[in-house]
């Protein structure tokens, strides 16, 4: 009896000694940890509990197996949707990457005013999701905005930007473009440091040019790079939502309307929470779908360098 | 005779010389000419519209329909900006939104500081794996776990307030990955040093590696700044009263509220983007720093 009393007190001791040695482990990471379970984890596996059921107001009362997923991949609504947030993605990714690159290679060697150009070309990034979103909601006015004024100079007619579904799409890319170009450029230019110069070097001397030194050396060199912008900035424009919600409303006739709006409008407007969950379960597929794709690629390219 | 032939080659050599060096003058001026020309113009298309939404937010009424718009406002009018703050309450709206940063910024600071530095100085069973599960959580987009959220902050009874804004933004994996790898670039002897003197892991933390760690906390301040003016959706389901409503949310309330009125409403815009415009002019340095951190040398 006694000594299963010490025995319960010397593993007491034990368990003390033990929080105690590793007190500043325990402090520093429960937080985090509570923090990630609570807000992230948990949240996650909701959306995929309450996409199974048929639900009312926010509450689950039937569950239905996949028919939430049955009745969005049904809804012409959401392929519409679908389409338009990839075309979208697909602009202003390539778009922001290709201007990104341009601009680095032009800021590449070491001239006055570099630091000067480059806070310039980021500024847009920082600028406030709502107010870059009204900025170019007055700059793109079909009637009164600047843009339409400045391509009149070159003889071109006024463009119907938000009020047409042919245009409403590459007016947010070009929107995109502008803000993100100089977040690619500055991880470009990272990423352009990082090239040996002598790799150039030995190009002169075999006599390489422009060409073919950035076609042979800088390309290459820059795809880890590349691969990384390219991740960051799919999953960032496939969840395109302010734009369609303060200037289009999603429209002219669903022309504008993307995935996370679709989510929000069948959420909030339509209070089918299931069918709102089963769609945010898709959109976290897709995007883990595309970084799996690319970092694969990723993988498989390093292992060749 | 052969004198003056060796003489005119010497010369015509030299002029070759000069030729060949003018000629790469001329094309290194043409190089960097059009590089700049280049430049300015991509400069010019960045600032332009920033410089239209102030402009605009200047004019008149009637100015502002102006054909041909007028580049320099004539005369320069404050009405815009007199009509935001009559109808709605930009200082309360600016000082939720100034309490919610800053409230972000410290406990993104502290939690991903402590964080950080024990991922990348403390080893223990498991650690790669749960560093790797917090931060493949930038990968699940806020809007994936938008309606669990809103029904914990319920709840919680959380809603109209800034806990309940600030919560789902308190802890950011980014900052946690930022500080890890700012963390394990810094030499390990002197933190070794204070360990043989006798010096806590919380005094490590707090006099030597903090101190020495300025440019990573700001950088994660800076982020988390940026990153506070970004929500939109989330300040936007949670908070139903106007006054609770940070800047950024606010000023699309306004915009219904004032159809087709591009005065009071670049006024609200300029309201909201110079601050932040000034504040990164100043440190522009380690915005970019902050942003684009991990990218490199992760």
């Amino acid at each position: 009896m006694s000594s299963k009393v010490l025995q319960i007190r010397e593993a007491e001791l034990l368990l003390v000694r033990w929080l105690r040695r590793n007190s500043f482990t325990i402090i520093s990471l429960a937080p985090v940890i509570i923090f990630f379970s609570i807000y992230v984890y948990l949240p996650t596996l909701y959306s995929v509990y309450l996409s199974l059921f048929k639900t009312k107001l926010f509450t689950p009362v039937n569950f239905i197996g996949f028919q939430n997923y049955l009745n969005v991949l049904k809804d012409s609504s959401f392929w519409g949707a679908l389409r338009n947030t990839f075309f979208f993605t697909a602009g202003s990714v390539i778009g922001s990457l290709v201007f990104g690159l341009v601009l680095a290679l032009l800021l590449e060697s070491k001239m006055p005013g570099k630091t000067f150009f480059s806070s310039i070309f980021f500024m847009p990034y920082i600028i406030p999701y709502t107010a870059f979103t009204l900025l170019w909601y007055w700059i793109l006015d079909p009637v009164y905005g600047l843009i339409n004024y400045l391509l009149s100079f070159i003889g071109i007619k006024a463009i119907p930007w938000f009020t047409s579904s042919d245009w409403v799409i590459p007016a947010f890319i070009l929107m995109n473009i502008w803000k993100r170009m100089g977040f690619a450029m500055v991880l470009f230019l990272a990423g352009l440091n990082t090239i040996p110069k002598e790799l150039y070097d030995a190009a002169i001397v075999d006599g390489a040019n422009w060409w073919g030194k950035f076609r042979h050396i800088t390309l290459p060199l820059l795809r880890p790079i590349t691969l990384f912008v390219m991740v960051v900035s799919i999953i960032y424009n496939l969840q395109l939502f302010i734009e369609p919600f303060v200037i289009t409303k999603g429209g002219p006739s669903n022309a504008s309307t993307s995935i996370v709006f679709l989510l929000y409008k069948t959420a909030f407007n339509l209070y089918n929470i299931g069918q709102s969950s089963a769609i945010a379960v898709i959109l976290f597929i897709i995007i883990a779908l595309f970084t799996f794709l690319i970092m694969k690629r990723f993988k498989t390219e390093n292992f060749y360098e | 005779m052969k004198r003056s032939k060796k003489n005119s080659k010497s010369l015509e050599i030299l002029n070759e010389t000069q030729a060949r060096q003018t000629k790469r003058q001329l094309s290194f001026v043409l190089k960097y000419g059009l590089k700049y020309i280049i430049l300015i113009f991509f400069s010019t298309l960045t600032l332009v519209p920033i410089y239209w939404v102030v402009v605009t937010s200047l004019k008149t009424k009637s100015t502002i329909l102006f054909w041909p718009p007028q580049w320099f406002p004539n005369p320069i009018s404050l009405n815009s900006y007199e009509e935001v703050f009559k109808q709605l309450p930009i200082g309360r709206m600016a000082l939720n939104s100034v309490i919610i940063a800053l409230s972000m910024i410290v406990t993104n600071v502290v939690f991903c500081s402590l964080a950080g530095y024990t991922f990348a100085r403390k080893h223990f069973p498991g650690r790669d794996i749960l560093f790797a599960l917090i931060i493949s959580t930038m990968m699940i987009p806020m809007y994936v776990r938008l309606i669990p959220l809103y029904l914990l902050t319920i709840k919680l009874g959380m809603q109209n307030s800034y806990q309940g804004i600030i919560l789902p933004s308190a802890i950011l994996a980014f900052g946690i990955f930022l500080m890890r790898q700012y963390f394990s670039t810094l030499p390990l002897e002197v933190e070794d040093a204070a360990r043989i003197d006798g010096c806590s892991e919380w005094g490590v933390l707090l006099r030597i590696v903090l101190p020495e760690s300025k440019p990573a906390v700001t950088s994660l301040a800076l982020f988390t700044l940026v990153w506070s003016m970004h929500d939109f959706l989330w300040p936007l389901i949670v908070i139903s009263n106007t006054e609770m409503r940070p800047l950024p949310v606010g000023i699309t309330l306004f915009v219904d509220l004032f159809v087709s009125e591009w005065g009071p409403v670049m006024a609200m815009t300029s309201i909201l983007i110079v601050p932040i415009v000034i504040i990164y002019a100043l440190l522009q340095s380690q915005f970019v720093r902050g942003l684009t951190e991990g990218a490199v040398k992760g």
